[in-house]
């Protein structure tokens, strides 16, 4: 039985978008490896940490509601392992509330990596990974009375989320967390906004771990990201312009029916 | 250490080439102009005019998308060909053409056709020919029956010559009960719609197919409920009188009957019978049967016929590419895995509720979890095997609806209080950011409802006019910066996820990430 292919333009962007990451990766290897401007919701992960370790309380750290096969919860687990690593030289504990259950072993691996990375892999604690509900109401009641049992100081919202957004960032925000998000979900967005400190709004959620990081090759991806998005937005402009000038021309109607048509096949 | 992690870099990386691959190469190799089947055909002389082409969906129901319309001389079956291909170059039809329907004219030949256009809807396109063979579609449609009526989806239709120029039918819906509509024309080109109602269904049913024979009756296929039959008769006062089941031949292929096109002419009768079997590996396709007579009682399969019926053999079925082939299981595999993983959070939830309940911390919280999670699962049990209990039902009833849903509920019913106190946060003007957007969220607000309107009908109910335009002139920048504002803002993120995302995938399928933390 077969099964619908993507559009042919689509490729095309997927395959341009990939070499120019790459190549931006190769030209890192070498040694050119790009400046990063700041991202105050990410430098603000530090100064949570900070606090939580300044108050002796842990901090909490929630990976949404995705599945293993969504980027945002592989991005948001590529931040945990920085999170946890920096909690772990601080000795403050990170409690990962999880809502997929396959998430547990990966959250637990990239825990205890992390834990192992800081020299204290003994400090490790297996059950501070809980699988709360694969329901959401019930996951953010879970968050929300984790919050308030083990008197969290911080709280890192990273990945896929629905309506619990607001019902977890507000609940720690009545409880005076430091609170940082982070999705690419749009309509989240303005949830986190309104309840939480700092937000990284859509792709800088996926930028997180090379700033993080400040590996050379994760830094390169994102300067070949940068790359791609200045040609889509190129293209984007040229539609536009080209559009217009047929428009204040007095262009009959579907003259770039041929253009629209190649972009959709 | 080191080798397990070249293991599974390896691993991640042979895997992850075989779903790029898959995704960048074609899906299928091969096969046949046909080998996706036929459907939807005309006849006209010896020449069959069908729609193949699109992929079947895992049943019958053919997909639009990708259809194209083919010939076969009945005559000579090597002439097979294209008749012509949906075009990126035309908007109306470069997502499919299907379902023709050709007519002679005074040039040569005419093909009307549904063309599946940029936006997915299905209009009527127009060809012309002068020999029948080769084939100008125009470049635009000629008729978009849902810019005249609610129509469904335009798929059945039917096209006859009449006084002087060419009447069309086509199903639709009116007042929730499915219809049958006309339009007239004298070129083919212009297209006006008819008034009124043709033919209305009775309560139940559902006209799915028709056509109008030169008799002057019309030959329907009705629907009702999963069943279908076939009929003919007189419309006549917006009904189908004189109802007469047509009595259709099956041929050996055909496990389910799709559709039947009836042409008579000469003297003769001529049926095309379309059909296929659901359970045909390795997908199933449609073939078409062609029955000949001097009446509809003494119909017999025409000359030429396959042993199986079908007017000629299917071309070989195209075959799918080895990326396909391996990362389809692969998925099925996947999906497998993640329905086992509930039972890994549930482990994982008892094994750590089940230590704190015995020592630890909250022992009483724990107790309560486990004891519920017990619970759940001895009555889910109870509940659902063996006999009915009532006691049973009612333990579940408690537990799931009156417990486990209305706390879901609340908790659901907590999110409209927290929008509140988290909606008067974000209206705090504190920094110039804020005030902007506290101007514009009141803007949107205030321009939901006639707020003027309701304000003057308090304080002043003769100025009902003025605030009327009032409510009126504040409707232009709402939705302004609901549709053009806010929806570029939407597309702009939408690009950075699109490309953060395959720069994700990228870094997980080269093992950055894992490099990185490995040094």
């Amino acid at each position: 039985m077969a099964r619908m292919e993507p559009p042919v333009v689509i490729r095309v962007l997927a395959v341009l978008t990939c070499s120019l990451i790459l190549m931006h990766i190769y030209r890192a290897k070498r040694g050119r490896v790009p400046s990063v401007r700041r991202i105050a919701g990410i430098d603000a992960v530090e100064e949570s940490v900070g606090r939580a370790t300044e108050m002796g309380r842990p901090v909490l750290y929630s990976p949404g509601i995705g599945r293993l096969d969504n980027m945002m919860t592989i991005a948001a687990l590529s931040v945990l392992r920085f999170v946890a690593e920096r909690c772990a030289r601080f000795l403050v504990r990170v409690i990962v509330p999880i809502f997929e259950p396959v998430v547990v072993s990966a959250a637990g691996d990239t825990l205890r990596e992390a834990f192992r990375t800081a020299g204290v892999p003994e400090r490790f604690e297996p059950s501070d990974i809980q699988f709360l509900s694969k329901d959401e109401s019930a996951y953010a009641m879970g968050v929300t009375g984790l919050m308030r049992s083990e008197r969290v100081a911080a709280g890192f919202y990273f990945g896929s989320f629905g309506y619990e957004s607001l019902l977890i960032a507000e609940a720690g925000n009545r409880q005076g967390l430091i609170q940082v998000a982070a999705t690419a979900d749009f309509f989240q967005i303005p949830f986190f906004i309104c309840a939480c400190d700092y937000v990284l709004i859509g792709e800088e959620l996926y930028a997180a771990s090379a700033y993080l990081s400040k590996d050379p090759l994760q830094v390169g991806a994102l300067a070949g990201q940068d790359a791609a998005k200045a040609i889509l937005l190129l293209l984007l402009l040229s539609g536009v312009l080209a559009a217009m000038a047929l428009a204040v021309l007095g262009a009959p109607d579907g003259l770039l029916n041929p253009v629209s048509g190649i972009l959709a096949t | 250490m080191k080798a397990k992690s070249l293991l599974i870099r390896g691993a991640t990386f042979v895997v992850g080439a075989g779903w790029v691959l898959a995704f960048l190469l074609p899906t299928e190799v091969g096969g046949g102009l046909d080998r996706h089947g036929m459907y939807a055909p005309d006849l006209v002389g010896e020449r069959l005019f069908y729609t193949t082409g699109t992929r079947s969906a895992g049943s019958l129901s053919a997909h639009k998308k990708g259809a194209f319309i083919a010939m076969l001389d009945l005559g000579n079956v090597s002439l097979r060909r294209r008749a012509f291909s949906p075009s990126p170059l035309r908007r109306d039809d470069f997502n499919g053409a299907l379902r023709p329907r050709v007519l002679r004219t005074e040039s040569g030949f005419a093909m009307l056709y549904i063309g599946v256009g940029y936006d997915g809807r299905n209009r009527l396109c127009l060809a012309v020919s002068e020999d029948g063979v080769e084939w100008q579609p125009r470049s635009e449609a000629v008729f978009s029956p849902h810019e005249a009526a609610t129509v469904g989806e335009f798929r059945p239709y039917s096209v006859v010559a009449d006084a002087g120029g060419f009447r069309l039918l086509y199903t639709a819906w009116h007042e929730g009960r499915s219809v049958i509509l006309d339009a007239r024309s004298d070129d083919l080109v212009t297209w006006q719609p008819g008034e009124g109602v043709v033919v209305r269904a009775e309560e139940g049913e559902v006209f799915d197919s028709l056509q109008l024979l030169p008799s002057g009756e019309a030959l329907v296929a009705i629907e009702v409920g999963d069943a279908r039959r076939f009929v003919r008769g007189r419309i006549e006062g917006g009904a189908l009188v004189d109802r007469a089941p047509l009595a259709v031949p099956t041929p050996a292929f055909a496990k389910r009957l799709e559709e039947v096109v009836l042409r008579e002419g000469a003297g003769r009768f001529r049926l095309l019978v379309v059909g296929g079997d659901p359970a045909e590996t390795p997908e199933p396709r449609f073939r078409i049967a062609l029955y000949e007579g001097e009446s509809l009682d003494s119909l017999a399969p025409a000359p030429g016929s396959q042993s199986d019926g079908s007017v000629v053999t299917l071309g070989e079925p195209a075959t799918s590419t080895l990326f396909h082939d391996i990362t389809r299981p692969a998925s099925d595999f996947i999906q497998v895995v993640m329905t086992f993983g509930v039972g890994m959070g549930l482990i994982s939830l008892l094994a750590l509720h089940g230590r704190r309940a015995v020592k630890g911390p909250r022992r009483g919280f724990s107790t309560l979890v486990v004891g519920s999670l017990a619970a759940m699962v001895v009555v889910q049990f109870a509940h659902r095997s063996g006999a009915p209990s009532p006691l049973w039902g009612r333990f579940n009833d408690l537990l799931f609806y009156n417990i486990q849903q209305s706390i879901g509920g609340t908790m659901f019913g907590l999110l409209a209080a927290y929008l509140l106190s988290a909606a008067y946060r974000a209206f705090r003007v504190r920094s110039f950011d804020a005030l902007v957007l506290a101007a514009v969220a009141s803007l949107i607000i205030l321009a939901q409802v006639p707020t003027a309107q309701f304000v003057t009908s308090l304080v002043a109910p003769g100025a009902a006019e003025s605030a009327a335009a009032i409510d009126a002139a504040v409707q232009a920048p709402r939705n302004f910066l609901l549709t053009v504002a806010n929806d570029a803002v939407q597309r702009a993120v939408g690009f950075g996820v699109f490309v953060g995302a395959i720069a994700m995938a990228l870094r997980v399928w080269l093992s950055l990430d894992e490099r990185a933390s490995l040094e």
